[in-house]
C-alpha cells in the first residue's frame, strides 16, 4: 500500500495496490492505522482519508470490513472518509454494503 | 513397392547418380556396379527430376548427386526431391570440403557427403547407411498409413457399435489425437431394459495398441452374444494379455531386421506391455441401477436429475494386462430416471490438467461442440485421445439441460489459499463460458469467495471437515446455480430473521451472498448455500 499526505485537499491517501481481499485486509488496516496515528502525533492538520481503491477489481467482505474500521476511527475523531473506485463491480459492492452511507464513493 | 522389397530381399539395390562430368559419372558407375548394385546414371539435375517422376522415386534406394552441375545443382534437386519424397535418402558428392558447402548438404536432407575421388571402401560404408536409411524412412511411412487406416477401422467400429435401438439417450464426444490405438465404446443392447456399455482405453498408439484394441472389441462383441459375464470377459482378456500377448511379443520383438540390423523403433512408443483401462456399465432401467466394473479406468460418474455429480466409487483397481490374476469388484449404485452417467478415458484428464482446469468444465466444454466430426480448434492440443460418454438412465431421449461445471472439496487447511483457489475458479469460468461478461464473473467470484471462505472459517471446525463447491449449469434457463456446503453445524443466528446495521455490520459476507445472486437458498442454517446466477445479458439493477 502506497501512503502519503496530499498538501492540496489536506487528505491522507490510503491506495491499495491491487485487489483488497481477505488476504491483504489485515496488513492493510494495520498499516492504515499506524499511518493514522502518525499523522495524529503531528502538528500538520488534516481532514481525513481518501482510500483509493482504483487499482482493484475486487474488494470481499473482509476488505470492507477493514475499510469500515478504518472509518469508524476516523468518525470518532470527527474527521472525513473518501472512497476512489474505478471498477464498476467494486463500486457495486460498496453501494450493495451500503458503505455510501459511511464514506463519499467517488468513482474515478 | 514390389522392385523395392525385392531388391531389399536380394541385397541388390537401385542407385541413381547425377554427375554432370562423364568421367566421375562412369567411375561411379563402375564402383556401384562392383557393389552389386543396380545403377542408373544421368548427367543433370533436370534429368534426374525427369527419371525420378517418370519412374517414382520409390523405385530408388539411393540418389547419389554431385553438387555443382550447370544449371540446376545437386542441393537444388535435393529441395525437389524434399518436397515429393521424404523417403529417398541422399548422398553428395563434391571435389570442394567446404564447411558451409558440406552443412548445406545436410541442411538440404542429404544423408552424407563424399570428398571426389571416393575410394570404393568409403563408398560402400556410405551407400549401406543410406540405403538403410531410405528403407527405414519407407518402413515408417508404411507403418504410419497402416496405423491411420487401423484408426479409421477402429472408429468405424465404434460407430458400429451405436447401430441399432437403444432404449436410453446418449451422447459420444470422441476426439481422436492419434491416427490408432487409443479409446473405444461398445454398447449392447441387452434386452428392453437392460443396456451394457463398455468404455476401453488401450495403452499406446502403435499398431500393436490397434491391434488389442480391435481384437478386444471383437472378443467382447462375441462374447457378450453369448451372454458371458463381463467379469469373465475382462478375467479371460488379462490372460490373453498377462501371457498369451507377452509371450509372442517376446518371440517377435528381437528389435532387429532380417540382416541382424538394429532398426530403429522410435516412432513405437508403446511399452513391452499392452494394457486396456477399462469401465463397464450394465444398466437396468427397470431396476433403476447401473453396475460398474472398473479396472484402472478414471472414476465414473452419475449426475442427478439437478446436475449434480457423484463419483461411483473409489479409483478402479489395475488396468487388464498389468498381473494375473487381476481382482474385480463390481460396484452397484441406484439410479433415478432423470440421471445420467458421465463416462471418460484419462485424455480427458490429461487435457484438462494440461489446460489448468478442472475435468468438469472440460467435459461441459466438450458436450457443447455442436459439430461433432470436427474438431474445434481448442481440442487440437489434446496430448491423447479424448473420449466422453454420457448414457441417459432412462428409456425417452432426452436433451441435457443441468450439467456440472466444477466440483471440488477444500478442507480448512486451504483458507490461506483462498486467492489461489479463486484464481482456479475464475480459469475454469473464463474457459466453460468465454463470452461471460467481466461484471458477472466477479459477482460469481466474490459470493463463492465468501461461500467458500465462510464453509472452511465456520463449517470445518475438525480437520476432517470439508467444503465443497459444486457449480452447475442448466442451459434451458441460462442459469449457473452454485452449491457451497460444509459439514459444520451452521450459523448460531437465524440469517432469515436477523436485518439491521448491527447485522449487516458483522455479516457483510453474508450480505454479498444474499443481494449480488438473481436468487439464493440457505439450508441448514446456511451450513448448505445455494446461489443462482442468471448468465444471459440483463439490465444492472442493484439487488438493494
Amino acid at each position: 500500500m502506497k501512503i502519503q499526505f496530499l498538501p492540496s485537499t489536506q487528505m491522507l491517501e490510503l491506495a491499495v495496490s491491487g485487489n483488497l481481499l481477505s488476504t491483504n485486509a489485515g496488513r492493510f488496516r494495520v498499516e492504515a492505522t499506524e499511518a493514522m496515528d502518525v499523522q495524529s502525533s503531528g502538528t500538520a492538520p488534516w481532514l481525513g482519508v481518501q482510500i483509493d481503491l482504483t487499482d482493484a477489481h475486487m474488494v470481499d467482505s473482509a476488505g470492507l470490513n477493514a475499510i469500515i474500521s478504518v472509518i469508524r476511527k476516523l468518525k470518532a475523531d470527527g474527521k472525513r472518509a473518501l472512497i476512489h473506485v474505478r471498477d464498476p463491480h467494486v463500486y457495486k459492492v460498496c453501494m450493495f454494503t451500503r458503505l455510501d452511507s459511511l464514506a463519499e464513493i467517488v468513482q474515478c | 513397392m514390389d522392385d523395392q522389397i525385392q531388391n531389399a530381399n536380394s541385397g541388390i539395390s537401385r542407385v541413381l547418380v547425377v554427375d554432370d562430368e562423364p568421367v566421375a559419372r562412369q567411375q561411379l558407375v563402375f564402383q556401384l556396379a562392383q557393389l552389386n548394385h543396380q545403377v542408373t546414371a544421368v548427367a543433370s539435375s533436370a534429368d534426374a527430376q525427369d527419371i525420378l517422376t517418370r519412374e517414382g522415386s520409390e523405385a530408388f534406394d539411393c540418389l547419389i548427386t554431385d553438387c555443382w552441375m550447370p544449371g540446376s545443382t545437386g542441393l537444388d534437386l535435393l529441395l525437389w526431391l524434399r518436397q515429393h519424397d521424404l523417403t529417398l535418402a541422399s548422398i553428395v558428392i563434391s571435389q570442394s570440403t567446404d564447411k558451409d558447402l558440406i552443412k548445406q548438404s545436410f541442411r538440404g536432407g542429404a544423408s552424407d557427403f563424399l570428398n571426389k575421388p571416393v575410394s570404393a571402401e568409403e563408398l560402400g560404408v556410405a551407400m549401406k547407411r543410406t540405403i538403410q536409411s531410405t528403407h527405414r524412412r519407407r518402413d515408417h511411412a508404411a507403418t504410419g498409413s497402416e496405423v491411420k487406416q487401423a484408426g479409421l477401422v477402429q472408429r468405424r467400429m465404434n460407430n458400429l457399435g451405436l447401430a441399432g435401438e437403444l432404449p436410453t439417450s446418449l451422447k459420444i464426444c470422441y476426439y481422436p489425437h492419434h491416427d490408432a490405438g487409443g479409446d473405444s465404446v461398445a454398447f449392447f443392447s441387452l434386452d428392453e431394459t437392460r443396456i451394457l456399455v463398455v468404455v476401453a482405453d488401450v495403452s499406446g498408439h502403435s499398431l500393436k495398441s490397434a491391434f488389442i484394441s480391435a481384437y478386444f472389441q471383437g472378443v467382447l462383441r462375441g462374447m457378450v452374444e453369448l451372454g458371458v459375464s463381463m467379469t469373465s470377459i475382462l478375467n479371460r482378456f488379462n490372460r490373453f494379455l498377462t501371457h498369451e500377448w507377452l509371450e509372442s511379443n517376446e518371440d517377435a520383438g528381437t528389435g532387429q531386421n532380417g540382416d541382424g540390423v538394429s532398426v530403429d523403433h522410435d516412432h513405437d512408443s508403446s511399452p513391452e506391455i499392452t494394457s486396456l483401462a477399462v469401465c463397464s456399465a450394465l444398466i437396468d432401467l427397470s431396476a433403476g441401477s447401473v453396475s460398474l466394473l472398473n479396472s484402472g479406468f478414471p472414476i465414473p460418474n452419475r449426475v442427478d436429475g439437478n446436475g449434480r455429480p457423484w463419483p461411483c466409487g473409489v479409483v478402479g483397481g489395475y488396468p487388464i494386462g498389468w498381473f494375473d490374476p487381476n481382482p474385480l469388484s463390481e460396484l452397484t449404485i441406484t439410479a433415478d430416471p432423470s440421471d445420467y452417467l458421465v463416462l471418460w478415458t484419462d485424455g480427458l484428464e490429461d487435457f484438462a490438467h494440461q489446460l489448468g482446469i478442472g475435468e468438469w468444465s472440460l467435459a461441459f466444454k466438450i458436450l457443447q461442440v455442436k459439430e461433432k466430426r470436427r474438431t474445434p480448434d481448442w481440442l487440437k492440443g489434446t496430448p491423447d485421445d479424448v473420449l466422453m460418454v454420457v448414457i441417459g438412465l432412462n428409456k425417452e431421449s432426452k436433451e441435457i439441460t443441468r450439467f456440472p461445471v466444477m466440483r471440488e472439496i477444500y478442507h480448512r487447511g486451504q483458507i490461506d489459499q483462498i486467492d489461489e483457489l479463486q484464481e482456479t475458479w475464475r480459469r475454469n469460468l473464463a474457459f466453460a463460458f468465454p463470452q461471460l461478461e467481466v461484471s458477472r464473473l466477479f459477482d460469481i467470484l466474490l459470493c463463492t469467495r465468501e461461500g467458500v471462505l465462510n464453509g472452511l472459517l465456520h463449517g470445518c471446525p475438525l480437520p476432517s471437515d470439508r467444503c465443497e463447491l459444486v457449480m452447475i449449469f442448466n442451459s434451458a434457463v441460462e442459469e449457473l446455480q452454485i452449491e457451497i456446503t460444509d459439514s459444520g453445524p451452521g450459523h448460531h443466528f437465524d440469517p432469515e430473521t436477523c436485518e439491521g446495521g448491527e447485522f449487516r455490520a458483522q455479516h457483510r459476507g453474508l450480505m454479498l451472498i444474499r443481494g449480488l445472486p438473481d436468487r439464493v437458498e440457505q439450508n441448514s442454517k446456511g451450513a448448505a448455500i445455494q446461489m443462482v446466477f442468471l448468465l444471459s445479458p440483463k439490465p444492472e439493477v442493484l439487488n438493494l
